[in-house]
């Protein structure tokens, strides 16, 4: 599904990725942990084609085509989807005309139709109620005066009506009280399926504890220093990384 | 021997002067009153850049021809007008339909809805007019502006319109004035009168065609009653060759409502100004604005609002979307009169520069002479957030239309002073197709 291949990447000229080999099969959920600075936020970036992250070796390949080539938008409507740590706030943009933007621009790239304004506020209301978003949030601007909480659902509502085919959630547990963490996880799990592989990003363990990944890799100085089970997570929660960052 | 000044006057502010000598006898009406008007623009000529308040639009340097005064329209610039599309698509309105300036009844459409009288100017200042003896000029009286001089002095076409006292106009009155034809100077005049009372909505719209340098020059003068409500839209889509200069000048009486909104969006040059007077307490004035400009235009807005009395609350909304190497101007003045008391005024102005070339001028000034006031304002000049920008691309939104909405967003802040709903859409469907052709 999803296959990094010796990646290196720079940001204002400084190394910060140096030879990530990762390979996320279809059906898997994999969690990337690592310390701050260790170039967790960079590879979700890069992954998605932000400007200003340069890929100096290596490739990434989605369902065995290169996406390093494709715009931002081309690797979204390829079916690459990133859950950002820190969503946007677009005032003047409603949340409703963003959401019918994107499933709209997804299904042009598929040769679709535009989905009926009908069909569109049934789904969009669907998932809103199960991820408890208010129908008053869909009518403000995109974001605009949510608390972190809401706006990390937020983000999972637009990656379950986009149906991607590989997710990248960027800290998603980051800002998140108890309850919103398990309303975002289940979410997430909800998302699982043969067909779809997830990469979670996080800086903690607990995040793992609802969302249960097939395989975690600890990245250290923008290289996978290791990779394991779920225990590994435990392992790193009672050591700490430091004795990650010494193998690396 | 005397010692004689010689004034030098240039080529454009000549021939205007020598057009007015052979041109005043035949001019409709009000003799004394284009005697002053010319009197001024003698004195002080066209403005231009040493005079502070044109400092970024030297009209001086910008006319350097002055086109003949447009006579009435042929039947050809009558055809040509006529084959013009619709200025706005979506709203029922009642539409006078102007052609270089002159009224063409056969091209209106609707009917002038019930407690509203609307008069051509031209039969109004032929014939004589009660509102005309009362109010024209009035507002624009003791002003040294010499472009409303110049227009005081040729004005010949527009309209008076008088809104019965306590009428409910659901009906939009459409103000469609159309050039076409051969390169000629048009000076429409608009007298409107609400009465106290009432609720109207104005739409005036300024449209030609490309490749003529024709020059406009219009004033409105705008007397709203007490507790009236006027809701007043402006469209300037002229010519891409025009020049345009334009005044609004207003009065509104106690507890009244004036709620505008001014989309520029044509000419190679455009200067608008509006001068808004505070006559009674407890009004609410929302002045918004957006202008969008490409190529190598040049549009400036400048704005007075005069708190003259105590108790009122104006807010101003610009936004200018520039790209290529145009130029977008906002002068905004707030005057809070030492009586003002409790007088609320916001102003603000957003450049937004989608290229590397344009340029932004703004200059918002607060002249307070009362100390219990909450005034305030900003101006700013920036380019598309590429993290929005980003953010909207990674869920799949391609470029062109990801700036589409972003663009669309931070002009309609400024659409909120419009609250009918048709005529909101209407403005935002030309805004859109400024994008699609503009954005690249």
């Amino acid at each position: 599904m999803l296959e990094v291949k010796n990646l290196h990447a720079t940001v204002d000229g400084k190394s910060i990725l140096n030879g990530i080999d990762l390979v996320v099969p279809a059906g898997e959920v994999h969690a990337i942990m690592g310390p701050n600075g260790s170039g967790k936020s960079t590879l979700s970036y890069v992954l998605a084609g932000r400007e200003g992250y340069e890929v100096t070796e290596g490739d990434v390949l989605l369902e065995g085509r290169s996406i390093l080539e494709l715009d931002p938008d081309q690797r979204a409507t390829a079916g690459l989807f990133l859950a950002f740590q820190y969503p946007l706030e677009i005032p003047g943009v409603s949340t409703m005309t963003f959401l019918k933007a994107a499933v709209n621009a997804h299904r042009k790239a598929a040769g679709l139709d535009e989905i009926a304004p009908g069909d569109f506020l049934k789904k969009v209301r669907e998932v809103a109620k199960r991820l408890g978003i208010a129908d008053d949030m869909l009518k403000r601007g995109l974001n605009v005066g949510f608390s972190g909480g809401e706006k990390k659902r937020m983000e999972i509502l637009q990656m379950a009506l986009l149906e991607p085919k590989f997710c990248v959630l960027d800290e998603t547990d980051s800002g998140l009280d108890i309850d919103a963490l398990r309303i975002v996880a289940d979410g997430v799990n909800a998302m699982r399926s043969p067909a779809r592989g997830i990469l979670v990003i996080t800086h903690y363990q607990r995040l793992l504890d609802h969302i249960v990944p097939d395989k975690v890799h600890v990245l250290t100085k923008g290289r996978i220093a290791k990779t394991g089970g779920p225990e590994l997570a435990k392992e790193l929660e009672a050591r700490g990384y430091a004795a990650f960052a010494e193998a690396a | 021997m005397t010692a004689t000044v010689r004034v030098m006057r240039t080529a454009a502010e000549e021939a205007l002067l020598r057009e007015f000598a052979e041109a005043k006898d035949a001019l409709p009406g009000l003799a004394a009153k284009r005697a002053a008007g010319i009197a001024l623009f003698e004195g002080a000529g066209l403005p231009h850049r040493r005079v502070e308040e044109w400092k970024y639009t030297d009209l001086r340097a910008i006319l350097r021809d002055a086109q003949p005064l447009a006579g009435a329209p042929g039947m050809d610039d009558i055809g040509a007008a006529r084959a013009m599309p619709p200025a706005f698509a979506g709203f029922k309105c009642a539409s006078l339909v102007f052609v270089n300036g002159r009224h063409v009844k056969a091209l209106d459409e609707g009917k002038v809805p019930k407690g509203v009288q609307c008069r051509d100017l031209h039969d109004a200042l032929t014939i004589g007019d009660r509102l005309v003896e009362a109010h024209l000029g009035r507002l624009a009286a003791g002003g040294s502006d010499p472009v409303v001089g110049l227009n005081t002095a040729f004005m010949s076409g527009g309209a008076v319109i008088h809104v019965d006292p306590g009428a409910k106009v659901a009906l939009p009155l459409h103000f469609d004035f159309r050039f076409a034809g051969a390169a000629a100077a048009i000076y429409p005049r608009l007298l409107v009168v609400v009465g106290d009372g009432a609720e109207v909505t104005l739409v005036e719209s300024y449209r030609g065609l490309a490749g003529v340098a024709y020059q406009y020059n219009a004033v409105a003068e705008i007397v709203v009653g007490k507790g009236a409500k006027l809701t007043h839209v402006m469209l300037q889509a002229q010519g891409a060759d025009a020049v345009h200069l334009s005044n609004a000048l207003v009065e509104l009486g106690a507890e009244a409502a004036y709620d505008t909104f001014a989309l520029e969006e044509g000419a190679a040059v455009c200067r608008r100004q509006s001068s808004i007077r505070f006559a009674g307490e407890g009004s609410a004035l929302r002045l918004n604005g957006a202008t969008l400009a490409a190529r190598k235009q040049h549009l400036d807005t400048t704005l007075v609002v005069d708190h003259a009395v105590p108790h009122c609350v104006s807010q101003e909304i610009y936004k200018y979307v520039l790209a290529d190497e145009a130029r977008g101007v906002f002068q905004g003045k707030i005057i809070v009169r030492p009586d003002a008391q409790k007088t609320d005024g916001r102003m603000s102005a957003r450049g937004l520069l989608l290229d590397e070339g344009p340029e932004f001028n703004a200059k918002p000034e607060l002249e307070i002479y009362a100390d219990d006031v909450q005034c305030a304002h900003g101006a700013t000049a920036g380019e598309l957030d590429e993290d929005l920008m980003f953010y909207l691309r990674a869920r799949g939104i391609p470029e062109g239309e990801a700036k589409a909405m972003l663009v669309t967003a931070f002009v309609g802040e400024a659409l909120t002073a419009v609250e009918n709903d048709a005529v909101r859409a209407a403005l935002s469907a030309r805004i859109e197709a400024w994008l699609a052709a503009n954005l690249h």
